[in-house]
């Protein structure tokens, strides 16, 4: 499976992909991008069956790629790796069409439970 | 409002969350400055809310920031360093965890606060006037670090 990796960190980029690897998810191809902007781009190129996705970026945050991408037409998985974890903002990730919100900072155990059941479909 | 003391005990409490999770060893919290840290470098995070307006940092050296860095990275003995152009980033990234454990701290307090990006910077701290100041020394792992809390005067709580 192919899963886009959107975080204007390149750290964090890392460490995801790291984290990936951890709970037993590398073997599954992935891309970056730094924003939600290059993120649209991305989605039409790759063609990912997955996107975690930060939520504070410049250009274009997380919330707006994933409304972005819904009022597109597309339904590709989305989920949300981010440092804030209010229950406001998991209902507005969770109304605008993302599967799950991870907080930060996470571990591999995290991963597993989240990305466990989609990446297995 | 805040009492500066619960927002020094919010701050402490997500440091130890994030040495728990990211795997760094012990936390010490040590005891408070009177001055901010003279030289080092350090990464800072704005909360802003509509009574409380906080500016959150961890400052330490070179050798300090480049071990956070890498233990974020699951660097190891031997491994490169991370080049410096990249190192702002991570200890960002540290920052930006950090800020989010305190702003679920506060919300649970009432005040709602967004986080504001991360920016790395190198050198003295400045105070400024009409901003209240706290600075203590923390031990993550093995790397000693001060902890600055910045918090706008409009955010005061009564003593």
């Amino acid at each position: 499976m192919k899963i886009l990796i959107v975080d204007d960190s390149k750290v964090m980029r890392a460490i995801v992909k790291r984290t990936l690897r951890q709970a037993g998810f590398g073997s599954h191809e992935t891309e970056e991008a730094s924003n939600g902007a290059e993120g649209i781009q991305a989605v039409a190129k790759f063609k990912p069956d997955l996107v975690l996705c930060d939520w504070n970026m410049p250009e274009m945050n997380g919330i707006e790629f994933l409304r972005q991408l819904r009022a597109n037409g597309d339904e590709t998985a989305f989920g949300f790796v981010t440092s804030e974890g209010t229950p406001e903002m998991k209902d507005e990730a969770m109304g605008a069409g993302a599967r799950f919100l991870i907080v930060k900072p996470f571990t591999a155990e995290d991963f597993e439970q989240q990305l466990g059941p989609l990446l297995a479909a | 409002m805040l009492h500066q003391d619960q927002l020094h005990a919010g701050v402490c409490a997500g440091l130890q969350e994030c040495v728990d999770t990211m795997g760094y060893g012990e936390l010490a919290i040590g005891e408070f400055r009177t001055k901010p840290p003279a030289d080092g470098m350090g990464a800072y995070i704005s909360l802003v809310g509509d009574t409380e307006s906080i500016e959150l940092g961890v400052v330490a050296n070179h050798a300090g920031c480049q071990h956070l860095a890498g233990v974020m990275l699951g660097l190891e003995e031997g491994d490169d360093p991370i080049p410096d152009s990249e190192l702002g980033d991570a200890m960002g990234e540290f920052l930006n965890m950090l800020a989010g454990t305190l702003k679920t701290q506060l919300r649970e307090h009432g005040l709602t606060v967004r986080l504001g990006l991360p920016m790395f910077c190198r050198g003295p701290v400045e105070v400024s006037r009409g901003v209240q100041h706290r600075f203590f020394d923390v031990r993550i792992g093995t790397v000693d670090a001060v902890c600055v809390i910045h918090r706008h005067e409009s955010g005061e709580a009564a003593a």
